[in-house]
């Protein structure tokens, strides 16, 4: 038939741009940011520097997986608190007849757990009661943030040695962290490019309508994703306690939250649902990290970091938007 | 006679290659009640919405009482004395009726909103249409022929010199369409050129002066009304000229029914339709808009909700809400809007493709999906149904053109096989060279055992096609068809037959 057609170019820049947008903005900011403070590229400087995106990445991830499926978790901060304290009250009450290491596993199953159980109601919520996601996530975000408040009455909990090392051990040199979270990328990215769960999880995002007719199982598809990001919570969780050597109510600052989204949409996941990449995500949470690792370097105050980052997150959205409108 | 108050020369509209309009001229003296009918698609709402400002022509003038008058948007239409009743409400719900009376113009004391006033203008305006009703309701407590009355009275606040229907009388009851009928001999004494469009054709025909008939966006006959009955508008109504052919009929042996729906209703769309289709088959929904076509197919694929009635696939009952649950007995639905119902757009051709069989490209265990497999098969049916691409892999479907589109929809059903289609309007926006490709397909499928239930607003191209068609007319089976009993005379009688404006 008529296939005399020209063939595809190998590789389109404009079209890769959302993904590979955040790479020139990372060179430029360490280019800018190398004569005043070269010690950016110091080896201690680059392992904090990779233990914040790490944890950024998984949170940006899970959050990914929820916008991808065409929603939004503002509930983050308060379910990453809740993970620590849920595992800390195990760490509280060990029982006495086993050993330390099975109060970790305990600990640890605990906290990834609460992430999960929290994330399938708000999936439950929004998929089949269908419920709007900014209002369940709001909601969950001042109800499980309430709700770890009373639990441990502003008190914090010591956690032991054996559990924070997750954080602070380093076999062979690398964070454990870093691993965890490689690994974490590692099936993020085989889940959503070749996965089932992963078409589906497009398809529900790009038009759910569509993806209804076609027969797919829309509620349920959208739940997991909710679930997926409770996980990464709670993963997050983990992580941040562990670094504290505390669990409290007041793990992490909401902050954390325009972090991760930010992360996200820079890396190419829109906010509309249906795109995204695990290697933008990544590249979206190198670059969020990057600025604030930078702000820092350059000894600004806590305030002028969140007016730059702001500001900075805001051109970086812009610029998608200017983007996407190019194309429509 | 006195100058006209409305008149049209030689209108023309196109949207892409399709001439909605064709060199259109009438005239509408002061006082008088033009009619105009024709079938679905014929042109009829288009050149209405020129008259009233909302699109604008490509070609012709037209004069509003002897001036000249080319309104730029509804507003300035309405400024110049042609007001618009469109065919779908027009009401904010959620505000009252007061409040939608007096939208466009809201009295105002010291810029605050002078309620009282509002209220004095809408219960003169409710006078107007004899409506008698409280006017600080919210237009969500009322009936859908209230709402058409407050929206006439609406459009009689500007006190127009031209009027324009657009359908007035489908949700309107038998009493109300009465009290409208009694209306428009008021507005004629009182010198308002009324432009009435409606498929109630006895209405029409005993109440308007004169009627002009159009068909395929051109005028074929103009006369006065009583010069016409409907035997003699039905023939001048249809027999669109068509440019394609149909692909012959092979011969072939129907099996047992696959599709079985019993008693399907749902209030105010979808009263009792029962049908069976059988394997092989071809059977036409036929009806005018709005006659529940599109809805009751919604309704057996379980995509909308039903009040009563009962689908089966062979034999066994299928739950009364799940697209998921009709899919996987073998049933496929292209809507007829293939944009947002029926296509990731910006998915590629291979994404959409294998969009319904997902599960049969990820058989292992970890449930991964084969790439490779989704393209040979998307490759395959690319060339099976001449699609016009470049990469099934890479290229994003809303890149392609409406025909091609359509046969990529299509394309995902028989990648599953479907032993059931339901297909709404599936030549809508299809390029002619496309459509011969959609016929055969569809052909195809019957031939290969599948029932089809082919929805469409053409009527020939349901001559065409089908082995048997149901005529819908307000949500209900009017009359079935047989293959030698099809005739497009009766067929068009039969959907204009139970146009009474109301449903149970």
């Amino acid at each position: 038939m008529d296939r005399d057609v020209p063939p595809v170019k190998r590789f389109d820049w404009r079209r890769a741009g959302s993904q590979a947008r955040a790479v020139p903005l990372i060179a430029l900011l360490i280019a800018c940011l190398l004569p005043w403070r070269p010690e950016i590229l110091s080896l201690y400087n680059l392992e904090s520097l990779a233990l914040a995106i790490a944890l950024l990445f998984v949170l940006a991830m899970g959050q990914s997986f929820v916008m991808i499926s065409g929603g939004i978790d503002l509930s983050q901060p308060a379910v990453i608190s809740a993970c620590g304290v849920a595992g800390a009250f195990c760490f509280a009450a060990p029982d006495p007849s086993a050993g330390a290491g099975s109060s970790v596993v305990l600990g640890l199953t605990v906290m990834l757990c609460t992430g999960i159980v929290v994330g399938a109601a708000q999936g439950l919520a929004v998929a089949y009661l269908r419920l709007p996601p900014l209002l369940v996530s709001l909601a969950t975000l001042m109800v499980v943030g309430g709700g770890t408040l009373w639990a441990t009455q502003s008190n914090r909990y010591e956690l032991p040695g054996e559990f924070t090392r997750i954080w602070y051990a380093r076999p062979a040199g690398v964070p454990i962290p870093l691993l965890i979270v490689a690994a974490v990328a590692v099936v993020a990215h085989f889940a959503l490019a070749h996965t089932l769960f992963g078409r589906r999880l497009y398809a529900v995002g790009q038009n759910a309508t569509v993806a209804r007719i076609a027969g797919l199982p829309v509620e349920r598809t959208i739940a997991s994703s909710y679930v997926v990001c409770g996980f990464c919570s709670g993963l997050a969780g983990v992580f941040y306690s562990a670094r504290l050597y505390t669990a409290s109510a007041e793990l992490v600052e909401n902050d954390v939250l325009l972090d991760c989204i930010a992360a996200a949409v820079i890396g190419g996941v829109s906010l509309s649902g249906g795109k995204g990449k695990v290697t933008g995500v990544l590249a979206g949470a190198v670059f969020v990290a990057l600025v604030g690792n930078a702000l820092n370097l350059l000894g600004l105050r806590y305030w002028h970091v969140l007016i730059a980052k702001g500001t900075v997150i805001l051109l970086a959205v812009a610029l998608d938007a200017a983007g996407r409108s190019r194309r429509a | 006679m006195s100058t006209p108050t409305l008149e049209l020369a030689g209108i023309e509209k196109r949207f892409g290659e399709h001439r909605a309009v064709r060199a259109v001229s009438l005239a509408c003296e002061p006082g008088e009640i033009l009619g105009l009918v024709g079938e679905n698609g014929a042109g009829k709402s288009t050149l209405l919405n020129i008259i009233g400002g909302v699109l604008r022509a490509d070609a012709g003038a037209m004069r509003l009482a002897g001036q000249s008058y080319a309104p730029s948007n509804a507003a300035s239409a309405l400024a110049a004395g042609v007001a618009f009743v469109h065919q779908e409400l027009n009401l904010f719900a959620n505000l009252s009726v007061a409040e939608n009376l007096s939208l466009s113009a809201l009295p105002t004391r010291g810029g605050l909103i002078c309620r009282r006033r509002m209220r004095e203008r809408a219960a003169e305006a409710l006078c107007a249409v004899e409506l008698n009703l409280d006017p600080t309701l919210p237009v969500a407590s009322l009936s859908p022929g209230e709402r058409q009355l407050v929206e006439i009275a609406k459009a009689l606040m500007s006190r127009p010199r031209v009027l324009l229907l657009d359908e007035p009388t489908s949700s309107l009851t038998e009493r109300e369409t009465q009290l409208l009928t009694e209306l428009m001999q008021r507005w004629k004494r009182e010198g308002i050129a009324v432009v009435y469009v409606s498929h109630q054709l006895e209405h029409v025909l005993r109440h308007c002066d004169r009627l002009v008939v159009l068909r395929d966006g051109a005028v074929q006959a103009v006369g006065a009304a009583r010069e016409f009955d409907i035997a003699r508008l039905i023939p001048l109504m249809v027999g669109r000229s068509l440019d394609h052919q149909f692909p012959p009929r092979t011969p072939r042996r129907m099996g047992p029914p696959v599709l079985e729906a019993r008693g399907l209703s749902r209030a105010g769309v979808v009263r009792n339709v029962s049908l069976q289709l059988r394997q092989g088959e071809i059977l036409g929904i036929a009806g005018l808009m709005g006659a529940g076509r599109s809805e009751l197919a919604r309704m057996i694929f379980g995509l909308d909700a039903r009040d009563a009635g009962e689908v089966f696939i062979g034999g066994q009952r299928l739950p009364p809400r799940s697209p998921r649950a009709s899919v996987a007995r073998g049933l496929a639905f292209a809507s007829e809007d293939r944009r947002h119902e029926g296509l990731l757009l910006d998915a590629t051709i291979a994404d959409n493709m294998s969009l319904a069989s997902l599960e049969r490209f990820a058989t292992s265990p970890l449930r991964r999906i084969d790439h490779q497999r989704i393209a040979a098969a998307a490759d395959e049916l690319v060339s099976r149904l001449s699609i016009s691409c470049r990469d099934v892999r890479r290229q994003a479907v809303r890149t392609l053109s409406g025909g091609n589109q359509q046969k990529v929809v299509l394309a995902r059903w028989l990648m599953r096989d479907a032993q059931v289609l339901l297909l709404d309007e599936p030549t809508r926006g299809v390029d002619v060279g496309s459509r011969q490709h959609v016929y055969e397909l569809i052909r195809q499928a019957a031939a290969r055992g599948a029932g089809v239930l082919l929805i469409s607003s053409e009527i020939e191209e349901l001559l065409g096609m089908c082995d048997r068609i149901l005529v819908l007319s307000a949500g209900a089976v009017q009359a079935e068809f047989e293959r030698e009993d099809f005739n497009r005379d009766t067929l068009m009688a039969a959907a204009f037959a139970a146009v009474r404006g109301r449903y149970s």
